[in-house]
């Protein structure tokens, strides 16, 4: 269940040049979700002005809305984009510096008192029990439908565990093809298929990749169902399925995006 | 075919609702290029308070790209996206308008005043035909979108368009150059509309990708290069016209 809280993935998709992310999985003191939302409603025009200067691509913030949702599941994920692991990695750098502080007074510049503002970005880590952080490579993606994130939209991520080499083959050729026909018929809202390179030190150790999927109101079409039932297509499903071990879907909804 | 068009449309129309799409070039007046922006900002909150009732889907104003020698063309572009099940009488037009929008019918009236800054309007009535998935993010103000007028020349025109080049579309969004191909057939043409267009493409490019897509020889397969000789012959297309985009709400 621990795979469950480091959740995932990306929205590589809706900057087409985003090629890295960092996938945060937030588990919310009890609560504490107002101050958490407050918080980052606090950080939205931040993004905004952050995103400008090139400091990252875009932020977006998932509730997790799983059903039989348990103790063990992250309350909200964060998924940062990047074009490059430079960026990425400068983005990591400027938290440690008074950029971000910076952002903000410039931003809040005659809406906020300093010390409010200082109040706010002190409380960064206050509303939350831990916060795990994936650095993530996109490894293939279909295109991305419906235009930008919105409040509402929905989406699911799954946590893997490659379990031999075959894995990425059989996720890029075997299954993409078959769901990026979908998505150009608009069936579904895309698909993204990224590689853990990196963690922080109380992530799921075994945690190897991770899927991405927005979701819409529409089925698959039967041209879809018809394939994935030949004989040749459950041999392949069989190959796939032995290539890795996939966790439950997470099942999210945007709160917000930049 | 439903799936096809509510990608797009988001910005044209759009929603599960009942639609249709007026396609409006507008000829401004010599110079009245800032007083028409302010005019159509104008518009803008009239077309929020009619979008957020429900009585329109969607509306946008384009700003075409002149091109050295032409004349006669409008400089702008307004798409407006209707529900066609929710219409406000023009009855119901002033009330809704003042409660929308807390000001006086003078002052609304004042608002929507064109006059000295549109010269002409020549709406059409279009709906659509079918289209790509719409790919990527949303458009927003200073993204661009192309479209060519065309004009029927047989029975396979609409077949080749949809089954022809809209696969070449569909691997163009694949490959990343392309967010969206779609074709519009012209059911109504108000009687200053010059020309004798029955239909318009439409494509956004993803990036600066349009030229490029344009300036060089497509690399297709003996049948695919037979079969786009036949789109050329179903239709005349004029040239590409490229559109700004200065305002959008959907």
């Amino acid at each position: 269940m621990k795979n469950l809280i480091l959740t995932i993935i990306l929205l590589f998709t809706v900057t087409t040049n985003a090629q890295y992310a960092i996938i945060s999985a937030i588990d919310v003191k009890e609560g504490s979700d107002e101050g958490y939302l407050k918080l980052e409603e606090f950080f939205g025009p931040i993004h905004d002005a952050t995103i400008e200067a090139g400091v990252q691509n875009s932020q977006t913030v998932f509730k997790v809305t799983s059903e039989g949702q348990n103790e063990d599941y992250p309350d909200y994920i964060i998924i940062t984009g990047f074009s490059s692991k430079e960026q990425l990695d400068a983005y990591n750098e400027s938290w440690s510096t008074d950029a971000w502080t910076n952002f903000a007074r410039r931003v809040y510049r005659g809406k906020m008192s300093g010390r409010a503002i200082s109040k706010m970005m002190n409380s960064v880590g206050d509303y939350s029990n831990e916060r795990r952080n994936y650095h993530v490579e996109l490894v293939a993606a279909t295109p991305f439908i419906g235009g930008d994130w919105n409040p509402g939209d929905k989406a699911s991520m799954n946590p893997m565990i490659k379990k031999n080499d075959d894995f990425e083959n059989y996720e890029t050729k075997v299954w993409m093809p078959l769901i990026q026909k979908e998505v150009l018929k608009g069936n579904h809202g895309g698909w993204a298929f990224v590689n853990i390179y990196e963690k922080n030190q109380n992530a799921y150790e075994n945690l190897t990749h991770m899927v991405f999927n927005k979701n819409n109101e529409s089925s698959y079409s039967d041209e879809m169902m018809e394939t994935i039932g030949t004989f040749k297509y459950q041999k392949l499903f069989e190959g796939l399925a032995e290539s890795r071990d996939m966790l439950d879907a997470i099942e999210l909804e945007v709160i917000s995006s930049h | 075919m439903k799936n096809l068009l509510l990608t797009f449309l988001m910005f044209m129309t759009l929603n599960t609702f009942s639609q249709s799409t007026t396609w409006i070039p507008i000829v401004i007046e010599d110079g009245k290029d800032m007083e028409y922006l302010s005019f159509e900002k104008n518009w803008m909150s009239i077309n929020k308070a009619l979008i957020d009732a429900g009585y329109r889907t969607g509306w946008s104003v384009w700003k075409r790209t002149p091109k050295e020698g032409d004349e006669g063309w409008a400089q702008y572009y307004v798409v407006v996206g209707n529900n066609d099940e929710k219409q406000l009488s023009q009855d119901e037009w002033a009330p809704f308008m003042q409660k929308a929008l807390g000001k006086s019918q003078r002052a609304i009236s004042k608002m929507m005043d064109g006059s000295g800054i549109v010269a002409e309007a020549r709406p059409l009535q279009i709906s659509w035909v079918g289209g790509t998935i719409y790919a990527g993010s949303s458009i927003k103000p200073g993204d661009k979108m192309y479209f060519h007028y065309m004009t029927q020349k047989n029975e396979n025109f609409e077949d080749l368009e949809l089954n022809v080049w809209k696969p070449i579309a569909e691997e163009q969004i694949l490959e990343g150059i392309r967010k969206f191909w779609g074709l519009a057939k012209v059911d109504n043409k108000s009687e200053n509309f010059p020309g004798d267009a029955t239909h318009i493409a439409f494509n956004i490019m993803n990036g600066d990708t349009f030229a490029q897509t344009q300036n060089t020889t497509p690399d297709w397969d003996y049948k695919t290069t037979q079969l786009m000789g036949l789109v050329q012959e179903s239709r005349e297309m004029l040239d590409a016209e490229e559109l700004t985009c200065i305002y959008i709400l959907n």
